[in-house]
């Protein structure tokens, strides 16, 4: 439970809407930074268009490399969104508050981002349009809807529709101070965004009321997300590793673990960027690292389930697949990096009050975690592939090319960077909600100590 | 005994001192009643009934392995709803839920029930086939089985030492959560009950360092028991349920098998928390709140129940791999088809449309009808598992050769299963009137935590969380 401090009403606007109204020259400067890192992304994408799919390393009997284990990768990340906005606002979590709009501003980021990898994995963009529409229009086949390549696409296009819609409700209130904070232009823009609010009690009632019915109804999107994209595994059974029946709440999962890990880190650098220690304090951190500490351990629960199912019954093929991914180089050292940074580092260092406070230990675990699972989908991904299938010919090593790497780690850039410039026009931490909170905050007294506290309504 | 002063609920807020808690559970405890008596006397009978059905079935002299498949059943259903309860405790506890103060001691009770799970489980660990045929069997003819590269009888040691371990956790966690209860129970009432309480808290003194102390164990106990919870359902239904079924290779089972366990675990808990306020008289500390609070997770649990079965039954059905659809089959669409719809509608169906409803959530007999339905339907799922896996002759190879047909019950059958509840609720029963059943200690914790206060012209609660 936080501490209680009240900062009042005019603080908080002039704090989180600051960045709006004139930025510093550090976010400048980082805006730059990553912008040429987008820049890079965009080079060797068009790269890669304009040369063909020959410059990765994809080829027999690999053609998923990267580009997929990426796009699930952000898949993932963008589960942080409704972890931390719908769920916690469910059960009423007060340390909820900073983060959520952080948060929600993620998962639209990395869902864009996610959709645009397939799209890139292609190697002909314009040929996404396939997915829709016949692929021989003279005989009229079309694509098969009861391919789970084609579930994925929609599931991640409404997931993204009810982010955006999430969003944007929980900004009406926020876009009205804008409004009458600004002239010109801007107050006609911020005019026509904020709906007509007027911060009426009908208003409050019916926006709250709509933030408490999107929360709920966000969840089962939410859950089926990643179970779809869990589907484009699972559903192979020609591939050993994948056909298991576990790998939908074990994807999700994975999700959140890698999804909150990275809102923390975004935190963190708003904190620094914008400083904003009076709202992102140790205490959110705190919460926020027990959170992460309970979501790594039901993960990886699920990850043995799955390491220890593949070996189950000790047929063959799997057990191949397991000293594959487990004994062979580079698979081997990818396998320890990916438990070490995913797990054994970040989790029991969550345990120790002082690290979940600290920001710079906080940064390091987080990023591990990112860097872990990011392993985990490739380690899914390749070996399974890489070794010679029943409707497969050849053996083949897969690795990337610089393309490849570029485009990857551009997308880090990219979602970072959208984060950012939304922050120029957008609040990243609701006011409305931060003021709630102050209204909420009170105390009990027990015996000679203060306890903090927060009023619930029944 | 009697006093008129007795704590009592106001807008959802326990009121009264720590001395009313105290003097009302005290002789609630100490105090022995005609209904008492009579549900004692009814689970005796009913254990008795369950120890001839055992012995009917162990000398009806077939060294047939099926015979056992209901009490196979019966364990894997204490396993899911008396064992699993303290689970409830442990997760109030861990994110200082207010509304659960009260309830943990219900709860955490189960733990000594698991004694009577030992004894029902010794006879199976018996007829657990070996994981090799023979000594001199070579690999290839391993039976499917989480224990690949172990000893052939690695299910049958380490599945006891599993259940063993969680019971001894569970127990030394009741034991030291209710110290402080004991020795107000020990000084406050008189008789042999209360001589027994004082003496297993002989040494509390209630000094700082003794609260501290027993905190850390608490926290300790409850990571340990949350830890053995999970291996034991995964060993268990692995082992005794999956391994049994050649080409059921089912990675979300035992999750799900953990999950229906944790689902169990808050209808257990609704069930016998409505028993007590409605013939026990703890109408004071089981308000609507608590079973509103509860009812909320039992809903998300539900959904969950489907979510998980959802994911593992589609992955079979949509890969169509021969062995798979011959378990999906076997279990859920020719052999077992109407267990699996009752066990569908009582743990799925049925709670989500009770619960959905918030009026309906927001009352005592609402969540508690929601609970009961999930322990019958639970209990159909079991025997659904177990028996189907149980009655299947041979366990070796990569997939179902025969499907035997679906094994109705006899009347030892029947006997087992109703002993099993009977021998629980009569432990339960007993245990409850040496340690109190309301934890003391925490609903005190709750009085100074939890109060109503004015804000903006309105009551609202306020509710306090150290750290």
């Amino acid at each position: 439970m936080q501490e209680a401090t009240k900062l009042g009403d005019k603080k908080i606007n002039d704090d989180l809407l600051a960045n709006i109204f004139g930025s510093e020259r550090r976010y400048w400067l980082v805006c730059g930074f990553l912008a040429m890192g987008v820049g890079a992304f965009a080079l060797a994408a068009g790269y890669m268009i304009v040369t063909g799919l020959g410059v990765t390393g994809l080829n027999r009997p690999v053609f998923w490399g990267f580009f997929i284990t990426n796009f699930v990768f952000w898949v993932g990340i963008s589960h942080a969104g409704v972890m931390l906005s719908a769920i916690l606002r469910l059960t009423k979590a007060e340390w909820r508050r900073p983060a959520t709009r952080a948060a929600e501003i993620v998962t639209v980021f990395s869902l864009f981002t996610a959709l645009m990898m397939p799209v890139i994995h292609t190697g002909r963009p314009w040929r996404i349009i396939y997915w829709f529409l016949p692929y021989d229009f003279q005989r009229m086949i079309w694509p098969n809807i009861r391919s789970a390549l084609v579930w994925d696409p929609t599931a991640i296009n409404t997931y993204l529709t009810c982010s955006i819609l999430f969003v944007f409700v929980a900004l009406i209130p926020d876009l009205a101070v804008i409004r009458d904070r600004s002239t010109g232009i801007r107050r006609l823009i911020y005019s026509g965004l904020s709906l007509g609010w007027r911060g009426t009690s009908q208003q409050w009632k019916l926006q709250m009321m709509a933030g408490v019915l999107l929360s709920a109804l966000i969840l089962p999107i939410f859950v089926s997300v990643h179970s779809i994209v869990s589907f484009d595994f699972s559903m192979a059974i020609s591939v050993k590793g994948w056909h298991t029946t576990i790998f939908a709440p074990y994807f999700v999962i994975g999700a959140v673990h890698s999804g909150v890990s990275a809102v923390v880190t975004v935190l963190i650098l708003l904190r620094f960027l914008f400083r904003w220690e009076d709202y992102i304090k140790p205490d959110h951190l705190d919460a926020l690292g027990k959170l992460l500490a309970v979501v790594g351990t039901a993960w990886f629960f699920f990850f043995a389930l799955e390491f220890l199912y593949g070996i189950y019954g000790a047929e063959p093929d799997e057990i191949a697949l397991r000293t594959t991914q487990l004994f062979s180089m580079p698979w081997g050292a990818m396998f320890i990096a990916f438990l070490i940074t995913g797990y054994f580092f970040p989790v029991p260092m969550w345990l120790f009050r002082s690290v979940r406070r600290s920001m710079f230990w906080m940064t390091i675990t987080t990023i591990s975690v990112n860097i872990g699972m990011w392993l985990e989908r490739f380690l899914i991904i390749v070996p399974g592939l890489m070794r010679k299938q029943d409707l497969s010919f050849v053996w083949n090593v897969y690795s990337p090319s610089i393309v490849e790497i570029t485009i990857v780690l551009g997308t880090f850039c990219l979602v970072l960077l959208g984060v950012l410039l939304f922050a120029k026009a957008f609040p990243l931490i609701p006011l409305y909600d931060i003021k709630e909170g102050e209204v909420l905050q009170g105390e009990v007294t027990v015996g000679r100590a203060k306890v903090p506290a927060a009023f619930h309504e029944e | 005994m009697k006093t008129t002063i007795s704590p009592s609920l106001h807008d959802g807020v326990l009121q009264g001192t720590f001395g009313d808690v105290s003097r009302d559970v005290v002789q609630r405890t100490s105090t022995i009643g005609g209904l008492y008596k009579k549900v004692l006397g009814a689970s005796f009978a009913l254990t008795g009934v369950g120890v001839v059905g055992f012995l009917l079935i162990a000398f009806t002299g077939s060294d047939d392995r099926s015979q056992w498949g209901y009490l196979a059943a019966m364990v894997g259903y204490l396993l899911t709803t008396a064992l699993a309860a303290p689970m409830v405790s442990i997760a109030c506890r861990s994110v200082r839920a207010n509304w659960g103060k009260p309830l943990a001691r219900v709860a955490e009770l189960y733990a000594i029930t698991g004694l009577g799970v030992l004894l029902a489980y010794v006879p199976l660990v018996v007829a657990l086939p070996a994981l090799y045929p023979n000594s001199d069997a070579p690999r290839e003819s391993l039976r499917h089985t989480i224990w690949v590269f172990w000893h052939p009888h690695a299910p049958h040691i380490y599945d006891s030492l599993a259940l063993l371990t969680l019971v001894i956790t569970g127990i030394a966690l009741l034991l030291i959560s209710s110290i402080p209860d004991m020795a107000d129970f020990g000084a406050k009432a008189t008789g042999k009950r209360a001589s027994i309480a004082a003496r297993l808290s002989k040494s509390w003194r209630g000094t700082q360092k003794q609260w501290k102390a027993r905190r850390a164990a608490i926290g300790l106990l409850s990571g340990l028991y949350f830890m053995g919870f999970l291996t034991l359902h995964y060993q268990y239904s692995s082992d005794f349920a999956m391994s049994l079924v050649p080409g059921w290779k089912d990675s979300i089972f035992p999750v799900w098998h953990a999950l229906s366990g944790l689902q169990c675990a808050c209808a257990t808990v609704m069930v016998t928390m409505y028993a007590l306020r409605r013939w026990g008289g703890y109408t004071a500390y089981f308000g609507v709140n608590q079973f509103w609070s509860l009812g909320k997770i039992m809903l998300a649990l539900s959904l969950l129940w489907f979510y998980f079965w959802f994911m593992g039954f589609f992955t079979f059905w949509y890969g169509r791999i021969p062995a798979e659809m011959a378990v999906l089959e076997f279990l859920f669409t020719e052999q077992y088809r109407i267990l699996f719809l009752v066990a569908f509608i009582l743990n799925f169906l049925a709670p989500l449309l009770i619960l959905v409803w918030n009026k309906v959530r927001r009352s005592t007999g609402g969540p508690a009808l929601a609970a009961l339905l999930i322990l019958i339907g639970a209990l159909v799922d079991r025997i659904r598992i177990y028996v189907g896996s149980w009655s299947i002759e041979d366990s070796f190879g990569h997939s179902l050769k025969e499907m035997p047909p679906a094994q109705l019950p006899t009347i030892p059958d029947a006997m087992v299963i109703v002993g099993g509840i009977g021998l629980v609720l009569m432990i339960y029963m007993i245990v409850a009137k040496v340690i109190p059943i309301i934890s003391m200690w925490e609903t005190k914790e709750q009085l100074l935590y939890v109060s109503h206060r004015s804000l903006l012209k309105k009551k609202y609660m306020l509710i306090g969380k150290p750290d």
